[in-house]
Parts: structure tokens; sequence; C-alpha cells
């Protein structure tokens, strides 16, 4: 602002002034009370501000005001929060002036949930969230989910409170709540911050955050919303000349055509080639472009599944026989891989930590088309081991795949097309099989108690394989059963994991992404372990209270399993012989949480604990009704460690 | 990614298997006991209840096609990230139960006759 005006200070125009000349006269008669009988106790004053200098009571157009005129003009539908005095005025702001639509406020019950739900809203609208985060203590709650969508490369805009004027911080507390610099806490893990000191500033600021997050790499922004720039009045000189940037047509970053002619050449004259893809589809036409790829190359693919790149049963798919697909490979184009390095190579959980080169064709050529490199930062070490590539392109690999086709058509004599077609049919033959033997394995399991990771899955399959479902969560820890034997059809079937692999994701994520499920119309069915559900376990009330329809399925193997294994592992190699031991600090019983109990006191459906598998499928089918008619609803089902 | 821990073990055990160890090779077990102690000693943690497997964490067990001497070596002498379990931890007896528990469970119905496998 060109004239500083501070808050509550300010006389709104003329408009204000009856209402000003109320209030004063109101004070007036209160510090000067009528005569009354006489006596020992001295009058006490209620306020010791003279009269005449009370500041105003009513105000017109706010700065907050102007903050969501800005978020309407971004397309935000939806902002997650839990409420925090820093940012009272863009509160109300969004409730009030801008009638709590696009965005509308969804409250969390923890800000680490709020930034987690835009991570999962992401993946499935494929347009980003924000979260709300109060000052200095909300934004440390906030900030382990947005390293997640860091380490996952996922967009949300992260809106902080602050008051960064000492003057006007209230006494104690607005001091603890304000920080000279609020985004130190998060810097290192977002793409770009701001805490802009004007209204003009933080509209330009605002769309440069939105650009900035959905160009590639993505990744969060911060942005610190001043309380006095909130909740001040805009004065009329200045209201009349702000501005809100647009976005107009914009594109995403492809690799340079030159070097993807180069990758044509090379995936031409290789004899087995093989698509390693991760981080790869940035869009629902990922997975199309990635098979256009892959059927002119007579490539299989192997997947990573950090995000939806390539159906689980389409014949090129050869993710589930990974390591002989990629032993074979003369080339491999890896798109998105995120640890190229761990393509190749691999660091066994020995005493001695060795460095293992994996078996790999000794002639091998290594194509890499990705972002890793285009946003690494210092200290966190997300950004892997550094590893050769034969041909580095640096770009977003779905951006890069159009000029790829391109360079394959006019590169493509007719006896590589022979060629290519025949090595392709071959490819599709090998997958063939594998179905029927992982059902097998699933039968083998069938009665297991605890219930098996197998049985639980295809229970679930059976409920849904009519529907039109999502299923947000990881599959790690089942075994990855969805992607053995679902039938994972469409580019939105399943979004991949957390990132990071900070725990307490998958829970408050898949809420994120059931939300825009609800908006496509979608069913949302999440599986969670334990260990994640009790990290915000309040989700469930965000989840009623909002009506979001989801299924919970907690995978309650009553442990933090994995840790379980490690100190397993630690013991043993220790030669400790009290077994028992390695329980302590990792079991999540004695007593048991009664998941179900909880999820009822949030005031969803639920049933559980579940221990006979022959239990499960009506529990499925009466949780399913519940969510079908636009509710969440959850199962604790004990089961086998993995 | 399939662990390639995973890949060198089922190498191991195969050529132990083709070594001509045998179910019968065994000394006799409890399969009761041989239950309590795949609990207490954390097999199940990788393995499954079942010794059914985990994608990423232990293979499927087999002892019938391994046999008992080549099952008990693995265990003393672990091929690759297994972690060894010695005499003073698990005896050879309590091997020799958990062998006979694994090696008397039941196939499980035919993924044919599930309609939830369809």
């Amino acid at each position: 602002m060109s004239k500083k005006i501070k808050r509550r200070q300010f006389l709104a125009g003329l408009a204000a002034a009856p209402a000003v000349s109320v209030a004063a006269s109101a004070t007036k008669a209160m510090a000067q009370p009528a005569a009354q009988p006489a006596s020992s106790v001295p009058p006490i004053p209620m306020t010791d501000r003279p009269t005449n200098d009370m500041p105003p009571q009513t105000i017109g157009k706010t700065g907050s005001d102007f903050m969501v005129d800005i978020l309407k003009s971004l397309d935000i539908q939806y902002i997650a929060s839990c409420p925090g005095s820093t940012f009272r005025g863009l509160h109300e702001s969004i409730i009030n002036y801008g009638d709590n639509k696009s965005p509308e406020f969804i409250t969390t019950l923890h800000e680490d949930t709020a930034a987690a739900m835009c991570h999962g809203y992401y993946k499935v609208a494929k347009k980003p969230m924000a979260c709300m985060v109060h000052g200095t203590v909300g934004l440390q709650h906030a900030s382990m989910a947005i390293y997640n969508a860091f380490a996952d490369r996922v967009p949300m805009l992260v809106l902080s409170g602050n008051i960064g004027n000492p003057a006007t911080r209230q006494v104690y507390i607005e001091w603890n709540h304000s920080a000279q610099d609020q985004a130190a806490t998060v810097r290192d893990i977002t793409k770009w911050d701001d805490q802009p000191a004007s209204l003009q500033g933080f509209a330009e600021s605002m769309v440069r955050a939105y650009d900035l997050m959905t160009t590639a790499p993505m990744a969060p922004v911060l942005i610190t919303a001043d309380g006095d720039l909130q909740e001040d009045p805009i004065p009329p000189d200045i209201e009349k000349k702000l501005h809100i940037p647009k976005l107009k047509m914009r594109s995403q970053p492809s690799g340079d055509v030159m070097a993807v002619r180069e990758a044509a050449k090379m995936l031409l004259a290789a004899e087995n080639p093989v698509i390693y893809t991760n981080r790869y589809a940035r869009t629902e036409n990922g997975p199309a472009l990635l098979l256009q790829v892959a059927e002119m190359i007579g490539a299989p693919v192997v997947d990573g599944h950090m995000r939806m790149n390539i159906s689980n049963r389409h014949p090129l798919n050869h993710s589930q026989r990974s390591e002989a697909t990629l032993q074979q490979a003369d080339c491999i184009l890896a798109l998105e891989p995120i640890f190229l390095w761990g393509l190749n190579n691999y660091v066994p959980d020995l005493v001695t930590r060795p460095n293992d080169p994996r078996r790999r064709n000794p002639n091998l050529k290594l194509i890499h088309i990705g972002t890793e490199s285009m946003m690494t930062k210092a200290n966190y070490q997300d950004f892997q081991r550094y590893a050769e590539a034969d041909l580095s392109i640096p770009g977003d690999a779905e951006a890069t795949m159009p000029l790829l086709i391109e360079a394959l058509k006019t590169q493509m004599s007719a006896a590589d097309k022979a060629r290519c077609d025949g090595r392709c049919a071959k490819v599709k033959e090998l997958t063939a099989k594998q179905l029927e033997q992982f059902r097998e394995r699933v039968a083998f399991e069938w009665d297991a108690k605890p219930i098996s990771s197998g049985r639980l899955v295809m229970e679930l399959w059976d409920q849904i394989k009519n529907e039109d479902w999502m299923m947000p969560t990881e599959t790690q820890f089942l075994s990855d059963w969805p992607y053995r034997l679902w039938d994972i059809d469409k580019p939105y079937r399943t979004m991949g994991g957390s990132g990071a692999q900070g725990i307490g994701y998958n829970t408050p994520a898949a809420l994120g992404a059931a939300l825009a499920n609800k908006d496509k119309g979608r069913l949302t069915v999440a599986m969670v372990g334990d260990g994640d559900f009790n990290m915000a376990p309040g989700v469930l009330w965000t989840a009623a209270h909002h009506k979001i329809p989801i299924l919970y399925i907690v995978h309650n193997n009553r442990a933090y399993h994995q840790e379980v294994m490690m100190i397993l592992r630690m013991a043993s190699r220790r030669q400790r012989v009290n077994h028992k031991n390695v329980y302590v600090g990792t079991l999540i019983d004695n007593p048991a949480p009664d998941y179900a109990k909880i999820a009822q006191g949030y005031g969803l459906f639920a049933e559980g604990p579940i221990t006979d598998p022959k239990d499960l499928a009506g529990a499925m089918r009466r949780a399913m009704d519940v969510v079908k008619r636009g509710e969440p609803a959850l199962l604790d089902v004990v089961s086998d460690g993995r | 990614m399939t662990n390639i821990r995973n890949f060198w073990l089922g190498a191991a055990l195969a050529v132990f298997a083709i070594s001509g160890a045998a179910a019968q090779d065994a000394p006799k077990g409890d399969a009761k006991a041989g239950l309590a102690n795949f609990q207490k000693y954390g097999c199940y943690t990788c393995h499954g209840i079942l010794g059914q497997g985990t994608l990423r964490d232990g293979p499927k067990l087999n002892p019938t096609a391994l046999g008992y001497p080549a099952v008990l070596q693995q265990l003393r002498t672990p091929r690759y990230e297994m972690p060894a379990y010695t005499a003073v931890q698990i005896s050879d007896q309590q091997v020799a139960d958990i062998f006979t528990y694994l090696a008397t469970l039941p196939k499980g119905p035919d993924p044919k006759s599930l309609k939830q496998l369809q």
C-alpha cells in the first residue's frame, strides 16, 4: 500500500462514520454512568483508553475479501483448514464474503490432515486444492504432509497466517504464532514461497505460485497472508487499482527435440528395449501415450506404481516379472524413474550394506527422461543417488511422449516395424499365465487367521468390480495384491504413493481423493494400515461432517509391522535370544484399539474388529450400502502382518 | 519391483531341492508346537502365518519340495538378506516342528471355486 493504514485504526470512509459515532457514544455512556447511590467502592473504568480515541468498530471491504477474489479467480474449489487466529480475517471472508463456495471451507482436526487432503485431491482432480494453516504452529503441524507432497512432486497451495508487524500483535499469543520468515519452516520442501506486503503483491504472488506449482516439476508452494493485510480495509484509492493477473495458455516443459530424436534412434536399434515408469503419468492421457510408444517399439513396461501409468492387465505390463524383464533389456527407457541408480543397483540390508549391481546386460543403454534434476534442493535427500545415463533428457516425460512418438514414426523403417511388431506379440505372451498363478497363491491363504491380505483384497474386489471405483491408498503392505489380481483398467483407478513414505499419509490423502471423486461420482475405497490410521483418526470426523463418501478398511495387524521385522532382523543379527522383546515399541496392542468404536464416535457407520474371513463379505456389503448413500464408513479387519 | 532377495533365495533353495533332500529327512516334529514356534520366532512376520509369503519381505515357503536339510541350512546360514537363526536361538527340534507345521498345512480351496477370485 502506498499509504500504510493500520488495522483497527482506519475510518472506512463516510459510510462507517455513523457506526463510529454510535460506538463512541456508547462507550462514553458506559464510562460516565448516571448518578447512583453513594458507595465506598470506586467506579471501575471500562477502559483506560480516552473515549475520544476509540477505533472504528465496523469497516467495509477488507484485504481478505480481495484474497478470496484471488482464490476464486484461480478456481480453487476447496480449502482445508482447522481455524487459527492468524488467518481469522481470511477465514471469515471465505465463508461470508465468498459465500463458502469456490473455495468451500473443509474443516479438519489437524493441519497435517489438511495438507495431506490437498495431496490426495490433486492426484484425482488434477487441479490444486488449498490448505490454510495457523502461523508457525499450524505450519509446523502441516510440514510432514507438505514434505510427502514435495517428494511426490504434487502441488498444493499452502496459505499461512502471520502477524508481521510487531506493533499490531496482541500480547503473548500472537507473538508465539508469528515469524520473521514464516516460510523458513518449509522452504526446503516447497517450490516457492512469498510473504507479500501489499494486496497487489499478494495477487501477483498467488498467481505466480499457482503457475509455478502446476508447472512440472510440481510441488507445494506457500504464501503467507499477513494479518494486517487480511483485516485492514482496502482504501478506495487502492481498491480501484488492484488487478489480479490471469493465467492463460501454458505448456509443460518437454525434452529437447534433438535429444528425443537420438532416444528414438537408440530405441529402434535395440533388440530388447524395456520401458520403466514410475512418477510418469501427469494426466489421464499419460497411459495412452505410454502404450503408444510401447506398442510401437514392442517393449514391455515395468511400472513402479507411483502414478497410474498402465493398466495392470495389459499384456505389455511386465511389472510382476520386473527383474526378469529388466535383466534381458539392452536398452531401458526410464520415464520419471525417481531412483535411476536403483534400477540397476541395490543396497541389500546386510551388516556391511554392500552396493550390489543388479544382473544386467553388459551393453545396456540407459535413456532417462524426467524432471528429477530440474528441482533439486540441498538438504533433504529425496533426490536419490546420482546415476549415469547414456542419454539424459531433462523434461516432463508425459509432455515429451508426443515428440518421441513423432520421432519414432519418422525414423522407423518397414524392417524396424516388422521387427517391433513381432517382438510385441512375443512380449505379450509372457504375461498370460500370471493371473492363474496369483489366484492359486491367494486360494492357499484364503482361510487364514488372522485374515490374509490376499483374502481381504479379493473380498473387496468382489464388492467393487461392477462399480466405477477408485482406490487411492498404497498397496505395498498388502503384497500389492490389487496390482496383481484386480482389473485396474481406467487411468484414474489408482494414484500411487505418498512420495516420502511419511506415515499418516494414506488416511487423510484418501479423503482428499474421495472429495475429488465425490465431484466425479466415483466410489472411493481405501485400505489403510492401523499405524497410518492412528496418525490421523480425526480425518473420520471431517468425512462425516462434510458427507464425503469413502469406505475405509483398516488393515489392522496391531503393530508397526515393518518395524517388527526390522527389530527382529536386528535381534537375529546380534544373536539376542529373547524374541518377546522385538514387540517392545512395535505393537499397537494390549489394549487393542477398537477402530470401529473410534469411527462410531466420530459419527461413522463402522463394524469390527472382524477376525473371521467368512464375515468379510457381509460387513463389506453393509458398509458399501452406506458409502453408496453418500456417507463414509469404516471396517476394522484384524489381519496378518502383510 | 520384485525384491532381488527373493530371486537369490529362490535360486538357493532350488539348488537345495535338486540336491535330493526330501520331506522324509526331517526329524519327527509336532505341528502344534511348530505353529507356536513359527509365531514365537517371528517367521510369520515376513512369510505370513501359513508361510504363504509376502511380496517384498519373504518368499512362500514350500518345505515339502525343499526338504528339511535345505530348510535348516537356509535358517542357519541364509543366503542374502534373511537374518540367520543359530542353534542358540532356535533348536533343531524346534525347526523340525516348524517344518512339520508347514508341511501339514492344507492346500486351500481350488481357486476356480472362489467367485471372489474370478
